[in-house]
């Protein structure tokens, strides 16, 4: 559990980054962030291990303060991040020995290392690829690359910051792919994205906006605030604005989020003709 | 306009990992025309920009813009001139102490007037909505993610070329960053004529804006079409690329048994066709 409690953050005593925050994060939750450029989501997710310490207020990861540096190695231990530009986190020349970069710093035994490398690379599909350079890989492979160098610290909760905005919709899939196939395991996913599409797959969204928490509810309900949200900069996902325009006329497909729902729901108020 | 004729591009070559990053491709930008290149990683489409300004030389084949042979010294520097090129995360390039410096060094390097530069640096700021008397005399680095974004492609239309060559604009942009690129390329277009040349992933964006979609699959052009034609007859998912979601949809809707024109790719397009069936129900 994240418990996030009245965080404020500024960089400068006239521009506040962060504004009276409060949010918990339940255990095995998917929690997506959204916000437009500068609303401060990015800022909020590095409040979460420690990146940044709140100017005032108070995060706790299971129970460890952020603030108290006795905890800190503990905190970054549970909480992964994975960031945007996967160039930038990789830094070897083999995947196998950049997955276990990670474990070798935190002091693991050689013996078990060998181990998580496998287990990590196995769960993100790539262990065919342990002896390959990264520099040879995909996108979308290099970002796989770098969730199993997370995964090999043995994390329990992983924040993935704008970790697919450098992708091609393959790659994205994939990446998005496997955060559902982890949180399905018992971890605890944060993801800040651009992509409202993207946050229609998480069990709740977090909207900031000018780094104030505005929204905090499951896409089925925030994705109903499409005025709303353009009006903060963001947008609806473009299957719900397709929606929202048939039910303008009248049509009745109000709750659908997918392709899917709302093909079916179509096909319902139509028939199919025959 | 610009020919691009059997162009041919080999990465290492004669070396164990020798890759042809673009095979035999001919493609004619058209004067005016709104065209999107589309691909997935490391199909070519980089590749194949790049030799429009002349970044990158061709191993076979040639590209000529506006006559202009780019594989010829003098040439090229007439041809480059006609060619605004807008790489990704173009604002990591933003170097000056103000915004006017740096939408101003282009024309500055053309050896314009103080006048002319000063004119031009306004315009182009009004062009990208940077409010000339608000960011003038700001530092780069003030500006938020999405107005760096837009000062750095002013600096490329203060050197008003012909053609605009962008290699995805709006990523990393929110979705209001997103509409007010796509809408301010839109209004080039229509202002001054400019033709231009994206590279974009997002099939939703290339639907509303693109004339014609270049689709490039492991270095070769396998398609040049309409967006009709394209996401109407092209299996865009076998190679690693989205339908638009109104295609996405109407593809679906075929599949349950709705007839629907498998050509639709456009919202509203879809958006009133059912609403037609559904008042007719």
């Amino acid at each position: 559990m994240i418990q996030i409690r009245n965080v404020n953050f500024s960089y400068s005593s006239d521009n506040d980054v962060l504004k009276d925050i409060s949010l918990d994060i339940r255990d095995g939750e998917f929690l997506a962030i959204v916000g437009h450029n500068g609303s401060g989501k990015s800022t909020l997710a590095k409040t979460i291990n420690g990146l940044i310490l709140p100017t005032s207020g108070e995060v706790f990861v299971n129970g460890l303060h952020t603030a108290d540096e006795k905890s800190i190695l503990d905190i970054r231990r549970q909480v992964g991040m994975v960031f945007q530009n996967p160039d930038n986190q990789i830094v070897t020349t083999v995947v196998e020995e950049d997955v276990a970069f990670g474990p070798e710093n935190l002091g693991i035994p050689q013996s078990e290392i060998a181990e998580r490398v496998r287990t990590a690379l196995e769960a993100v599909d790539m262990l065919q690829y342990a002896r390959s350079a990264p520099h040879m890989l995909s996108g979308g492979q290099k970002q796989r690359i770098a969730i199993a160098g997370v995964l090999a610290m043995r994390p329990n909760i992983i924040v993935f910051d704008e970790a697919t905005a450098m992708l091609d919709p393959d790659g994205r899939n994939e990446v998005t792919g496997i955060m559902k196939r982890l949180n399905s395991r018992g971890i605890t996913i944060i993801m800040i994205t651009q992509y409202m599409e993207e946050a229609a797959i998480a069990d709740r969204v977090a909207v900031l906006s000018n780094g104030e928490l505005k929204l905090l509810d499951t896409p089925r309900e925030i994705f109903k605030h499409g005025d709303m949200l353009r009006d903060m900069r963001l947008d609806v996902p473009p299957v719900v604005a397709i929606r929202d325009m048939l039910f303008a006329g009248g049509m009745d497909v109000s709750d659908a989020l997918t392709v899917e729902e709302l093909a079916r729901k179509i096909v319902q108020c139509i028939g199919t003709g025959k | 306009m610009i020919e691009i004729k059997n162009l041919t591009h080999i990465y290492m070559k004669d070396s164990a990992v020798e890759r042809k990053a673009l095979d035999d491709v001919s493609l004619t930008v058209r004067e005016g025309e709104f065209l999107c290149i589309v691909g997935h990683t490391g199909s070519g489409k980089s590749t194949l920009i790049q030799h429009i300004n002349g970044i990158l030389q061709p191993d076979s084949g040639s590209v000529v813009i506006d006559g202009f042979d780019m594989s010829q010294k003098k040439q090229m520097v007439e041809g480059r001139k006609r060619v605004g090129m807008v790489f990704q995360y173009p604002e990591y390039q933003l170097f000056e102490e103000t915004v006017y410096k740096d939408v101003a060094f282009g024309p500055t390097n053309m050896g314009l007037t103080e006048p002319e530069i000063r004119e031009r640096v306004l315009n182009a700021m009004i062009s990208v909505g940077l409010l000339p008397e608000f960011f003038l005399e700001k530092s780069p680095f003030e500006l938020s993610g999405g107005e760096k974004r837009r000062a750095a492609l002013a600096g490329i239309l203060a050197m008003q070329p012909n053609y605009l060559i962008l290699d995805e604009p709006m990523a990393g942009l929110d979705p209001s960053g997103r509409r007010s690129i796509l809408s301010m390329l839109e209004d080039i277009r229509t202002k001054y004529g400019t033709t231009i040349v994206m590279v974009s992933h997002s099939m939703d964006d290339i639907a509303r804006v693109a004339d014609r979609i270049a689709v490039l699959n492991n270095g070769r052009l396998i398609m040049l079409d309409t967006p009709k034609a394209i996401f109407g007859t092209l299996d865009l998912e076998a190679i690693g690329l989205e339908l638009p979601h109104a295609a996405k949809l109407t593809k679906r809707l075929r599949q349950l048994g709705l007839e629907l024109d498998d050509g639709i790719y456009e919202d509203e397009e879809l958006i009133s066709t059912l609403l037609g069936r559904y008042k007719n129900a």
